[in-house]
């Protein structure tokens, strides 16, 4: 279960404070999947990086009682002139799992091949992507915090990403910002919905598509 | 789908442990990219301080016949300087510490403090190997005579590590925000190698420059070092006490500011 308890966030941006959540209150009960919803820049991300605890709320608390993954979808963490393998391990290293099973997952997942034993800094960017999905992959997590996955791999990758959720969905949960709804309905059964500064919870995803698709009709509150 | 019951979760550990982890696995991530990288890696931090003492000890052996300590200029500067690079060497490292390791805040299980930590650890580790294997082997090179004091040396080692913990642990913040603070403190501290007790003892120097030298806890952590290497060497005016008041005062500032600031170097 994750619970934010009367959680206020906001940034400075041009000398104004904007806010992101105004003192919201929001409970994702375990064994559902959630998508972020809600207009470009109303802060999913942020909400993403503050459930896994990479970003820390003005005023409030966040109660996790899960192990809860990285915000994945980009291999921001990885250090550009170490091997593939040698931040597979850090990784595995932090979160107590095996280095040789973390390097034999992620040749497998990856498919990365010599350039597992290569820099990160010669990679191409799908090719960051597909480790940092295999990395991640290789731990297990009750919830996994995803960051618009879709925008990364190729067709083929994308399908062995759903599969590999699809294998984990049994034990773990996932909380998704993505732009597309197709994306949404394909991974969550629950959605949350941002609007200024508001976090309204739907057990169902379609209301909360509908909800969003609603809020995007109106203007943008100022 | 399941509710989480008691028995799912076999994740819980022990805070200590997951700390623990998580710096062995920095400390691996360090080696692998400041060590691993060059040719050479881990041999020039032998080299690197071997060479200073090197050119110190041709140079002094040109102007005067004996070191104010002993018979051999190489013992006697490698005692002095040792104990000063252990401290330059460890708080540089961890000076730099936050700066380098931002991105890897996307890892919510590593803390600044962990990055500060585990370099600390390293480096304390590596230039103290630095300095054993360096003075051992002018010991043994040079046949002076010396009277190991594990003491005074532990003190003085450990000693030279706090200020470099203390000195990096607020600078690594500083820095972090203020890149004008990072050049001047470099240009600050480039009259440290001379004013720190490595070429000239402390109570050969006149009275007047004694009194403002006893301020700088360098020269007491240089002095208790020799203290523990050479046996006719008492240092009377050395005060442990001084110099952990001296390394505390901004490792708890330092530590402080990681606290106030971490939300805000979060979302940076």
């Amino acid at each position: 279960m994750i619970r934010l308890d009367h959680v206020t966030k906001s940034f400075m941006a041009d000398g104004v404070r904007k806010y992101v959540m105004r003192d919201a209150s929001l409970t994702l009960p375990r064994g559902r999947s959630v998508g972020l919803l809600g207009r470009n820049g109303s802060g999913k991300s942020t909400l993403l990086r503050m459930i896994a605890g990479a970003s820390e709320p003005d005023e409030g608390v966040i109660i996790r009682e899960s192990r809860i993954s990285w915000p994945l979808g980009f291999g921001g963490g990885f250090h550009a002139a170490l091997t593939g393998a040698q931040n597979a391990c850090f990784v595995a290293r932090i979160y107590g799992v095996d280095t040789d099973d973390m390097l034999e997952r992620v040749r497998e997942f990856a498919e990365l091949g010599p350039f597992l034993r290569m820099r990160v800094s010669t990679y191409s960017s799908g090719m960051r992507a597909r480790l940092a999905f295999a990395v991640s992959m290789a731990v297990d997590f009750d919830v996994y915090l995803v960051d618009e996955i879709t925008a990364v791999g190729d067709s083929a990758f994308k399908a062995k990403c759903a599969a590999a959720f699809k294998a984990k969905a049994e034990k773990a949960d996932i909380i998704m910002v993505s732009h597309a709804p197709s994306v949404i309905r394909q991974y969550c059964d629950a959605g949350v919905v941002l609007e200024n500064g508001r976090l309204d919870y739907y057990d169902n995803v379609e209301k909360a598509l509908a909800a969003h698709e609603a809020n995007m009709k109106r203007p943008v509150k100022a | 789908m399941t509710l989480s019951d008691p028995a799912s979760k076999p994740h819980v550990e022990s805070k200590l442990a997951m700390q623990a982890r998580v710096l062995f696995a920095l400390i691996m991530r360090e080696m692998a990219t400041r060590y691993g990288r060059s040719a050479g890696g881990y041999v020039w931090a032998i080299l690197d301080p071997a060479a200073t003492i090197a050119l110190l000890s041709f140079v002094f052996s040109q102007i005067a016949r004996t070191p104010p300590l002993g018979h051999s200029f190489p013992l006697y500067f490698a005692t002095g300087y040792m104990a000063f690079h252990i401290y330059r060497d460890v708080s540089d490292q961890v000076s730099n510490s936050v700066q380098v390791n931002l991105a890897l805040l996307s890892f919510p299980r590593v803390t600044l403090l962990d990055t500060v930590l585990a370099r600390f650890i390293l480096q304390v580790m590596t230039a103290t190997l630095a300095a054993t294997l360096i003075i051992g082997g002018l010991i043994v090179w040079s046949g002076d005579t010396v009277a190991l004091d594990f003491g005074a040396i532990l003190l003085a080692v450990g000693l030279a590590a706090l200020l470099a913990l203390g000195v990096g642990a607020l600078n690594c913040v500083l820095f972090a925000y203020s890149q004008t603070w990072k050049r001047a403190f470099a240009v600050l501290n480039r009259p440290l190698f001379i004013i720190s007790g490595i070429l000239m003892l402390y109570e050969t120097v006149p009275a007047g420059a004694q009194a403002v030298l006893w301020w700088n806890p360098l020269v007491h952590v240089t002095a208790l070092m020799r203290a523990g290497f050479y046996p006719t060497y008492e240092p009377t005016f050395v005060s442990p006490v001084y110099v952990m008041l001296f390394a505390l005062a901004p490792l708890a500032l330092g530590v402080l500011l990681l606290r106030v600031l971490k939300a805000r170097m979060l979302d940076q």
